[in-house]
């Protein structure tokens, strides 16, 4: 050993042990490890398509739960005849009945989607309590001029009337008889009655049966 | 083509190359593993403890700081590991050592006949080195680390590590002398 140098050394010591050192690690060791060190480098290749893959699908649960939320508890819409009457009047006794709508301690709820086609209206309003029975009442045919127009302005005023109290809900245009005439006058002078009379669901059943047999809106322009 | 240096490497492995790691990793197998191996009585267990260093190693890769040297950081964790086996199985190893002292001195040094065998004996008996000087010589022939380095991993002075290698050479010097060269395999 050169006891004058820096650091301790001592070629021929370390010649020697460097002579009976040759030790290995086993290959199995060998493989574990670069086994070990390719699995780190692999799953860290994958870390962001997880990522992203996990933020997608956070997205996609989380819309899929708001789409429930929002399909379990729609809120409560009005038939769509009733609706469109509504917009179309939009008068005091029309918004009472909005009022009168909503739903009264007791009474079952009733329910129905803007979409529903008219014989899922009817199937509601068959469901519906006893007011709802009384629905087909509510439209009334017109009868021809002139014969008996007393009691029918009185039945009429009548619906009218239970119409704005909320006793009848859901119009069903099954009762309705349009005019048998192709003339606008007469579908016009029946509207303009039913229009009097406050009777909106009547006057959209007749818009409806004109839009049914004419292919058009029922409206002047004809 | 010059080859890469260690931290070149590194870099590169902690990138995803793996051959990279490859390089590294065949560049100081041998080494490392020799310097566990020489303090570490169980054959088995010093290459449990290898493998641990490595995959130590391979978990800690993007805690790795550049400027310090790849090679510094390797030593230290496999210096650390081995003081906790130390420290884990210090009393049994003691008992089993002090058997080993009175057999090595009864024989010494007929029985040591190749280079190997007196390597050997001089690492695995604490009759031949003490742990810590073991410890200095290993970081210092194996790691190829200097005394600054080797200071850093230990946790003592530098004036401490060139006397524990002072001592350790000195014991080698006198357990090789008589061993036969020629005869090492």
């Amino acid at each position: 050993m050169n006891r004058h140098t820096t650091e301790p050394d001592d070629r021929r010591i370390s010649r020697l042990y460097r002579l009976g050192s040759r030790e290995m690690p086993p290959p199995a060791v060998d493989a574990a490890i670069r086994q070990a060190a390719r699995d780190a480098v692999t799953s860290s290749r994958l870390t962001p398509g997880w990522r992203y893959a996990a933020t997608a699908m956070v997205g996609f649960l989380a819309l899929g739960v708001l789409l429930r939320v929002l399909d379990v508890e729609p809120p409560p819409t009005t038939a769509p005849a009733l609706e469109e009457a509504q917009l179309s009047g939009g008068s005091a006794p029309q918004k009472e009945l909005r009022a009168h709508q909503a739903p009264r301690p007791g009474a079952p709820r009733v329910e129905a989607r803007t979409s529903l086609e008219g014989k899922a209206h009817r199937d509601i309003a068959a469901d519906a309590p006893s007011t709802t029975a009384e629905a087909p009442s509510n439209v009334r045919s017109p009868a021809p001029q002139g014969q008996e127009r007393a009691p029918r302005e009185a039945a009429d005023t009548e619906v009218a009337a239970r119409t704005r109290q909320g006793l009848l809900q859901v119009p069903d245009c099954a009762a309705f008889t349009p005019p048998a005439s192709g003339q606008y006058a007469a579908w016009s002078e029946l509207a303009e009655r039913l229009a009097a009379q406050s009777d909106p669901a009547a006057l959209n059943c007749l818009k409806r049966a004109y839009r049914e047999r004419f292919g058009v809106e029922f409206g002047p322009s004809r | 083509m010059n080859p890469l240096d260690d931290e070149t490497l590194m870099n590169r492995y902690r990138e995803g190359d793996l051959g990279a790691f490859g390089q590294l990793y065949e560049r100081h197998r041998a080494p490392l593993f020799r310097y566990i191996r020489r303090q570490v009585s169980e054959e088995t267990l010093a290459e449990e403890l290898y493998q641990e260093v490595w995959l130590r190693v391979i978990r800690a890769r993007n805690h790795w700081v550049a400027g310090k040297g790849f090679k510094p950081w390797l030593y230290r964790i496999a210096h650390n590991r081995v003081v906790d086996h130390w420290r884990a199985r210090r009393p049994p190893t003691e008992a089993m050592e002090e058997e080993k002292v009175v057999a090595l001195h009864a024989n010494w040094p007929e029985t040591w006949l190749t280079i190997r065998d007196c390597v050997e004996r001089l690492f695995a008996l604490p009759g031949g080195l003490s742990e810590p000087q073991r410890s200095a010589f290993l970081l210092k022939e194996e790691g190829g680390l200097s005394l600054k380095q080797i200071a850093e991993i230990t946790g003592v002075g530098h004036e401490t590590v060139k006397s524990r290698l002072r001592y350790a050479l000195g014991r080698l010097r006198q357990g090789l002398e008589d061993c036969d060269e020629s005869a090492h395999y």
